[in-house]
């Protein structure tokens, strides 16, 4: 909550700041978005990934409290899209909350570079658009929010070197190959581990997020690999799928980094397990919100937000995990409780 | 001369994918010493436990003229229908494995009818039956399903009989009892009568619309089965496990020798061509090939795979062993050539 307080407060100061500047004049770093003035309600759509992932799922729940409850009377309705990683269905989707008049529009992308021509007609055509986690290659929308990718790999790789600080060998299990938020991951992790030259990896696989993969990856990292003393997984489920293999080959498990997925938790607190927890930041969504509102309102924004990173380890595993929740709980949001009971009640 | 040629092609076409599994265990004995450890051989024959059942009912669809695009969504509903429906334990779980795969044989049963019945091309059906399912089965769990998996269910995945996985096991007896109906029964002849040629498979009596209804149906209870191997290898159930098996179950069959079109194809080739994905992917991780080199391996060696099933170098071969090339003979009469009988 901090966090957010903080990011909310930069944002309102430097709103304010902006507002004092003089109405004409905007910050450096701002966008100007008297343009899009207009009276409430409005009518809000998301060009959105679809549900197809826990992650996913949550960062959705976020955008749907902050529009269905937090800011209720500031909206007639929010319409939202799916389409499932395919660049293609989402600028169809784009087109189509356009055509539909939403007078607001965020999207989370499924690629940065075949969005551009999509994102810049529907700012041409006067709706303004907010970018949620991933970006796009044009400078054309009102905002973008986003964790620091590279960052969270970076410090990733710093925990685990200084966890093994007499050197070691590690497996690295990412998310999607070729996905600009994965191979910002693994940039940072490369970033972060080149001071620490006596780490060595020995497995790389890119396992899209998937325990299934990432399992029978690391079975196979573990039959070539008699030491292995860590495991950098870029989430939760894929750390859980690293941990299975290491308990059916009978192999201790090592440090391991993770997310705040309630599921990872759950194992980590059951072995005992050493590890840093990344939030994957889906309360981002409501940020997002929080700017739409004042992009409707015509106060400057700023034009990129950097949602900040929230880490814990294994001394405050009891602080975040709720063995009263569903494994696809995820420790760092933002919702209220009655609405984490209902969609992740056990 | 000519029938001892076709046979001794025909013989060559439905080994291939074992020479091409033997020369990847070559290579891997050459280059990757830790490949032939026990516990990897194991573990690859674990990991392709649940894509080996689904790939299984894949090609019974195959075999009788179909393809079923809905089987990644039958998994992941049988997986979340067990996490949900117990809440982790084992009280329940004698009601909700019957329950699960009787969904898949519902499913199936959907499948079958709207292909048979309202003549819906199979591609289309299964497709949007996929869709429908996993629709439902988010909007029923808000997309956020418990996930916690009874023990029983877990020992699908993890435990065994001796060193031999219990999932290992299961897929044994999956393919020994599907090859058995498809070469030993009625059923199983009617399967390839119906696949290889529909027009002929009524005319001598088999109740085609029955025989592709019931294809579709041993599908879907397979794939209900292959759901609850993956959870219990996992040891949880999500939403999205098994998304992408349809695909590769198909690639499975077709590497093994089945042909899409239908009635050619036998389980053993099905069985070998998932050992040598799944060995493929094994080995390129051992290796610990770059990703890209890693996708370049795996799609270069299946695309020669299924390359040389297409007889063209067989044909050569004929050439080379007559000195003339005899009239290219169309598959379907190959199917009667190797006596595939109508099953009346």
């Amino acid at each position: 909550m901090g966090k957010r307080l903080l990011v909310l407060s930069f944002i309102a100061v430097v709103a304010w700041g902006c507002t004092a500047w003089g109405a004409d004049t905007v910050l450096p770093g701002m966008t100007d978005t008297s343009a899009y003035t207009t009276a409430a309600p409005w009518l809000a759509g998301r060009a959105g990934l679809g549900d197809t992932n826990a992650w996913m799922t949550m960062f959705g729940l976020h955008f749907r409290y902050a529009i269905e409850v937090k800011y209720k009377d500031f909206f007639s309705g929010f319409r939202v899209s799916s389409c499932f990683w395919n660049p293609v269905q989402q600028i169809s989707d784009i087109e189509t909350l356009v055509a539909q008049g939403v007078d607001i529009l965020f999207v989370d992308p499924a690629a940065e570079a075949p969005l551009v021509g999509a994102v810049e007609e529907a700012m041409e055509a006067g709706v303004p658009v907010i970018l949620a986690s991933t970006g796009v290659n044009t400078d054309k929308y009102v905002s973008w929010v986003s964790r620091d990718n590279t960052k969270a790999g970076f410090l990733y790789a710093d925990w685990m070197g200084k966890k093994l600080s007499n050197g070691g060998k590690i497996v690295v299990l990412m998310g999607m190959a070729g996905s600009s938020y994965a191979e910002d991951v693994y940039r940072g992790v490369q970033q972060g581990l080149a001071a620490y030259p006596n780490i060595q990896i020995v497995g790389m696989a890119y396992c899209d997020w998937s325990p299934v993969k990432a399992k029978e990856a690391m079975a196979a990292f573990l039959q070539a690999n008699p030491q292995i003393d860590g495991v950098l997984a870029d989430g939760g489920q894929m750390a859980y799928g690293a941990v299975e293999a290491l308990l059916d080959a009978g192999r201790p498990i090592p440090p391991m980094t993770a997310d705040d997925w309630n599921g990872w938790l759950r194992i980590a607190k059951q072995h005992n397990i050493v590890f840093v927890a990344e939030s994957g930041g889906c309360p981002l969504a409501m940020t997002c919100v929080d700017l739409a509102v004042q992009v409707l309102q015509g106060k400057p924004v700023p034009k990129i937000v950097e949602y900040p990173i929230v880490s814990f380890e294994q001394d405050e595993l009891d602080k975040y995990y709720r063995p009263d929740l569903s494994d696809q709980y995820f420790a760092i949001n933002e919702l209220p409780e009655d609405w984490i009971k209902q969609y992740y009640g056990k | 001369m000519r029938t001892r040629l076709g046979a001794l092609r025909r013989k060559l076409e439905g080994s291939l994918v074992f020479v091409f599994l033997g020369l990847l265990l070559i290579i891997a004995a050459c280059v990757s010493p830790p490949f032939f450890r026990p516990d990897n051989l194991l573990n690859i024959l674990r990991q392709a436990s649940a894509i080996g059942v689904l790939a299984i009912g894949q090609t019974i669809v195959i075999l009788a003229g179909g393809i079923d695009l809905s089987v990644a969504a039958i998994m992941q509903l049988a997986g979340v229908t067990i996490a949900e429906l117990t809440g982790g334990t084992n009280t329940l779980v004698p009601l909700v494995i019957p329950l699960a795969l009787a969904m898949g044989a519902g499913i199936g049963l959907v499948n079958g009818t709207l292909i048979a019945v309202r003549k819906v091309q199979p591609f289309i059906a299964t497709l949007f039956v996929g869709l429908l399912v996993t629709g439902l089965r988010l909007w029923v769990t808000n997309a956020t399903p418990s996930g916690l998996l009874p023990p029983a269910v877990r020992a699908f995945g993890r435990g065994g009989i001796g060193p031999i996985p219990n999932a290992v096991i299961l897929f044994g007896l999956v393919a020994v009892a599907a090859s058995f109906v498809l070469r030993r029964t009625t059923l199983g002849r009617r399967i390839y009568a119906v696949g290889g040629n529909p027009r002929a498979a009524e005319l001598s009596g088999v109740r085609v619309d029955r025989v592709t209804i019931l294809s579709y149906v041993l599908c879907g209870v397979l794939a209900a089965t292959a759901g609850l191997v993956l959870v219990g290898y996992l040891g949880y159930a999500d939403q999205e496990i098994g998304t992408g098996y349809d695909l590769d179950s198909i690639a499975a069959a077709v590497v093994g020798g089945a042909v899409l079109g239908g009635g050619r194809g036998k389980i053993s080739g099905t069985v070998a061509g998932i050992l040598l994905m799944t060995a493929l992917l094994n080995l390129v991780l051992i290796l610990n090939l770059k990703v890209e080199y890693q996708l370049v391996v795996r799609g270069g060696v299946l695309l020669a795979a299924v390359a040389f099933y297409s007889s063209g170098w067989i044909d050569k071969l004929r050439i080379h062993r007559t000195g003339a090339a005899s009239p290219r003979i169309p598959d379907r009469c190959e199917e009667k050539e190797v006596g595939v009988p109508t099953g009346k």
